[in-house]
């Protein structure tokens, strides 16, 4: 069930109405989450349905971490949740890889999401940061929380739980907020995304060959710029949906392409994804301080190059994750040298574009079918041939005013959450409705799946 | 020390990173639930009252609550799509009929082809294909790959019409790297009047200063013929080998009317050049050859076209005299992408359209077998999460399917042979992708199994022929409808063999 098609929405309705209607009670209200979770699975696929038995191993865990003293039982405990999660996600990864494909009607939904956000509850348990809940339907309405389980953002179980164990909490500027958080999620998958992937992007990479190299290059900067719409789209939509509920979901981008360097892209980019890394990932690593260079630079390595083989086992995804990696070790090395704590702004203009090139060349690699692809799209960005027939005016107005909403300041949604949540019902209602119909008019009928829905 | 932190400060978060609890608020929603109210009571009028398209599909609900078990795909093209042979003749497939044996000349022609090959001293002339058709033809993805196998076969008589610049950036004919510079360019898309034209329904205009490259990326070609509006007025042009200068020709004369100039390249020639020299001069093509027998398959697309092209705006009698010269053996009628968006245009006025196209052609080119091609599956997104059929693509098939009946064309039903409803669906989801993300235009993989389809189902219609003629079938050859007949005696098959050559004259 896509998340920006009409389905959902009935689906959403219906469980908020249900939800809405015990607010009185958190049990039933939770029940009702619980159900809601295990049909949005089922929807996928019947099969899903043996997820909350994952589940489950990791609840139990949780109260074994929660009682259990002896640091070997506590180790047992977490490698059988590491096992569980990690074996998961590998699995799902490789049985279509080693099957060239053949099961993979099998696993339409990527369990990614879910894995990740599991582990940081059994993690957490195990390093002493939180007590382990006592309550099944709670952790099953965290763990399985549907909003957030296509493809995030990443929240931590933690914090879903300390959520749920307060009384419902639901004011008309949630509301508000909701409608508009869902409202513009809309316009930006439907109405950007999906125009740029199927009018520019899709054709560039798909066959490059015929494309000159301006248009292969505006095809590449489409594609980033398709990218995040479609994950920040998802994004608004999935924290809208969450929102309903009374849950806040974690932020999950800050204009990335505006960053000075690649550190600062991924402060700005799939920050739940990126700050899951450092936590469980890099810092773990271990590091030696009398080698900061090479140590940390291994462990840029190792992080994004893991990172990379998350979003799939191929040469792409590897091509992707080293380079990142290695830009990450470059900008720290440059910090220690340079130690300029804020550079002139022509520095930070400079650093803008020369990072938002390479984070654009990486997307390369990145959306490619093949490294055959990827260095088809290269090799026609290097052949300098200059038509632009291809470029109408219709899809460059449309990247100029997804590259303007992209720089929208933080700011101007408050202001508009405010002013959203002050409108009477009516207005709001016929607002959506007008994006509705706006959409449907201007889009066509029906939505893309989401780019990160595949990882 | 951690990934992201180092000295300098991250921008301002919006949304705190650990909810505060929120101090009212608790109780059933009203506002939002009336907002909702409102929404569903606006799309739901907005469908009922104002556009039955859009709003609120009832359909939804259904589908909303429906769980399912996963279902394996279907497979990229249906056996049932490639393996129905002919049970009797006449009919060649389910996918492929000529019920009037129209392609019997050109069938005959390509037989005469393969018995000369390679036989010292005989020649089996050329075969030359005009396949008229919208984009996928504009980037010679299909007809390249047809090209290809059909010159590996039969011989290969050179790389064929070209047009004389690029009027998109995708337009590009296999063995050909074409670069330009300054031509004035004019399509005959989009319009409903007559208009001067070449071959390929463009023509590029130009002074000095405009320049067309062509470089010969493949086979070594012997001579080119460069197309050209001949006119009172006319200027001059020069075509170049590698950059010496072969021929100056003059575009003036007395009327209005299409030629040609025969230019002889030097042996190895890599690029040949094209450039105005004085006045302004309208060119067409350049067609390349090698001076040997065998197929010639010219891809004759462009952007955006329609049957209209054919029926109303290749000036006639331009256009015969580019046919004549051309010689075809057979002409492909492949368009109908580009109408299925217009569903109204399709119910009341697609097949008289396709109609006056096909007489249009057999006025202009007298006796020369038409196959018409039906376009390729086209697919749209549904709102319930899926890619689907267009429906007027199963409509306009039909249409083609039953005129070309009518007017003893031959039928390829593309449509059909790569599995019908759902074909863009299973293509778009098959890794490697097959179709572009428009759901109209097919990748190179997915033009090349479109190519094969049509192939086999030619040679299907080639060996029925053969069949009907009493030639025996290669063993060898996979497209074999039926058990091949080989018991025939040798004098036999001479008798047979001097029939089809007789007939290929003939005709």
């Amino acid at each position: 069930m896509l998340i920006s098609a009409a389905p959902f929405f009935v689906f959403l309705v219906a469980v908020c109405l249900l939800y809405w209607a015990g607010a009185g009670s958190r049990h039933f209200q939770l029940a009702v989450l619980v159900a809601a979770n295990l049909f949005f699975l089922a929807r996928f696929s019947l099969i899903y349905l043996a997820l909350p038995l994952f589940a489950t191993v990791d609840f139990l865990v949780g109260l074994g971490l929660g009682g259990a003293q002896r640091p070997a039982m506590r180790r047992l405990l977490l490698a059988i949740s590491l096992a569980i999660n990690l074996g998961l996600l590998a699995g799902l990864k490789l049985v279509p890889l080693l099957t060239a494909g053949r099961f993979a009607w099998l696993f339409t939904l990527s369990l990614s999401f879910y894995c990740f956000q599991s582990l940081t509850y059994t993690i957490d348990l195990y390093f002493g940061e939180m007590q382990p809940t006592r309550s099944y339907l709670t952790y099953l309405g965290a763990a399985l929380f549907f909003p957030s389980m296509t493809a995030g953002p990443i929240p931590r179980t933690r914090k879903l739980l300390e959520q749920f164990a307060r009384p419902f909490a639901f004011s008309a500027e949630d509301g508000g907020t909701a409608l508009l958080l869902i409202g513009i999620g809309l316009v930006k998958k439907l109405l950007i995304a999906d125009y740029l992937a199927n009018n520019l992007v899709g054709r560039v990479f798909d066959t490059p060959a015929l494309y000159s190299s301006v248009e292969i290059l505006v095809g590449v900067y489409g594609y980033a710029l398709q990218l995040f719409f479609d994950f920040s789209g998802y994004t608004d939509i999935a924290m809208g949906a969450a929102l309903l509920l009374g849950i806040q979901l974690p932020e999950n981008f800050r204009r990335p392409y505006l960053a000075v360097n690649v550190a600062e892209f991924w402060r700005r980019w799939h920050i739940t994804f990126s700050e899951w890394l450092r936590d469980y990932l890099f810092d773990v690593l271990p590091k030696r301080r009398k080698f900061p260079l090479l140590s940390y630079g291994y462990a840029f390595l190792i992080t994004f190059t893991l990172g990379g083989l998350w979003h799939g086992i191929s040469w792409t995804f590897l091509i992707w994750g080293v380079l990142h990696g290695l830009a990450l070790g470059v900008v720290f090395a440059w910090k220690r040298v340079r130690k300029i704590p804020s550079p002139e702004w022509w520095a930070r203009l400079l650093g803008g574009l020369i990072t938002f090139n390479f984070v654009c060349f990486t997307w390369v690699f990145f959306r490619a079918s093949s490294v055959e692809n990827a260095l088809s799209i290269l090799r026609g960005l290097g052949a300098l041939t200059w038509s632009a027939d291809n470029l109408t005016p219709v899809v460059l107005g449309v990247l100029v005013l997804a590259a303007v909403i992209h720089c929208f300041p933080p700011r101007w949604f408050e202001v508009s959450a405010g002013w959203a949540a002050r409108a009477p019902f009516w207005v709001q209602g016929l607002a959506m409705a007008a994006v509705v119909l706006l959409i449907q008019t201007l889009a066509g009928r029906g939505s893309a799946p989401f780019v990160y829905g595949n990882f | 020390m951690a990934i992201f932190d180092f000295s300098e400060h991250g921008p301002a978060t919006h949304g705190p990173d650990t909810p505060a609890p929120k101090p009212s608020g608790a109780g059933f929603p009203f506002k939002t639930a009336l907002a909702i109210v409102v929404l569903a009571a606006a799309l739901v009028g907005w469908r009922w009252k104002l556009d039955h398209g859009k709003g609120i599909d009832p359909n939804i609900f259904a589908e909303t609550f429906t769980l399912r078990w996963p279902q394996p795909p279907a497979p990229i093209v249906p056996k049932t799509a490639t393996t129905r042979k002919s049970e009797k003749l006449p009919q060649i497939s389910p996918v492929f009929t000529d019920d009037s044996n129209s392609l019997d000349p050109f069938f005959a022609a390509l037989w005469k082809l393969e018995q000369n090959r390679g036989q010292q001293g005989k020649e089996g002339g050329v075969v030359a294909i005009l396949h008229y058709g919208d984009s996928p033809t504009t980037a010679d993805l299909i007809t390249g790959d047809v090209r290809a196998q059909m010159q590996n076969r039969f011989g290969d008589a050179g790389r064929g019409y070209t047009l004389i610049a690029k009027p998109w950036a995708w337009y590009g004919h296999r063995g050909v790297e074409i670069s330009d510079h300054g031509w004035k360019m004019r399509t005959g898309v989009g319009l409903m009047r007559e208009g001067i034209y070449g071959l390929g329904g463009a023509a590029f205009e130009g002074q000095s200063g405009a320049w067309s490259k062509f470089k010969l990326t493949e086979s070594q070609q012997t001579a080119v013929e460069v197309e050209y509006l001949a006119k009172p007025g006319g200027g001059t042009f020069e075509v170049d080998a590698d950059d010496q200068r072969i021929v100056e020709q003059t575009t003036d004369a007395g009327i209005q009317t299409t030629a040609s100039v025969h230019v002889p390249l030097p042996a190895g020639t890599k690029v040949v050049g094209i450039r105005p020299t004085a006045g302004t001069v309208t060119l067409f093509g350049a067609d390349f050859r090698r001076g040997t027998s065998g197929t010639l398959y010219d891809s004759l697309g462009l952007n955006g076209a329609t049957t209209t092209v054919l029926a109303r705006v290749l000036q006639p009698v331009l256009w015969k005299q580019e046919l004549e010269r051309a010689a075809p053996a057979l002409i492909v009628v492949n368009y109908g992408s580009n109408e299925s968006s217009f569903g109204s245009f399709v119910h009341k006025q697609y097949a008289a359209e396709l109609r006056l196209a096909i007489q249009r052609l057999r006025q202009n080119a007298p006796g020369v077998p038409i196959l018409v091609m039906s376009p390729m599956d086209r697919g749209e997104r549904s709102g319930l999460d899926e890619i689907e059929t267009m429906s007027t693509i199963p409509e306009i098939v039909a249409i083609q399917r039953q005129v070309a009946a009518e007017t003893h064309c031959a039928f390829f039903d593309t449509y059909d042979a790569m599995g019908g409803d759902g074909t863009m669906a299973r293509w778009y989801g098959a890794s490697p992708r097959l179709v572009t993300a428009d759901l109209l235009h097919p990748t190179p993989q997915g033009a090349s199994i479109v190519a094969g389809l049509f192939l086999e189902q030619l040679g299907l219609g080639y060996n029925r022929w053969k069949m009907q003629h009493g030639i025996s079938l290669p063993a060898e050859n996979p497209a074999t409808p039926e058990k091949a007949d080989t018991s025939k005696a040798p004098s036999q098959q001479k008798n047979v063999k001097q029939h089809a050559q007789k007939k290929a004259r003939t005709e």
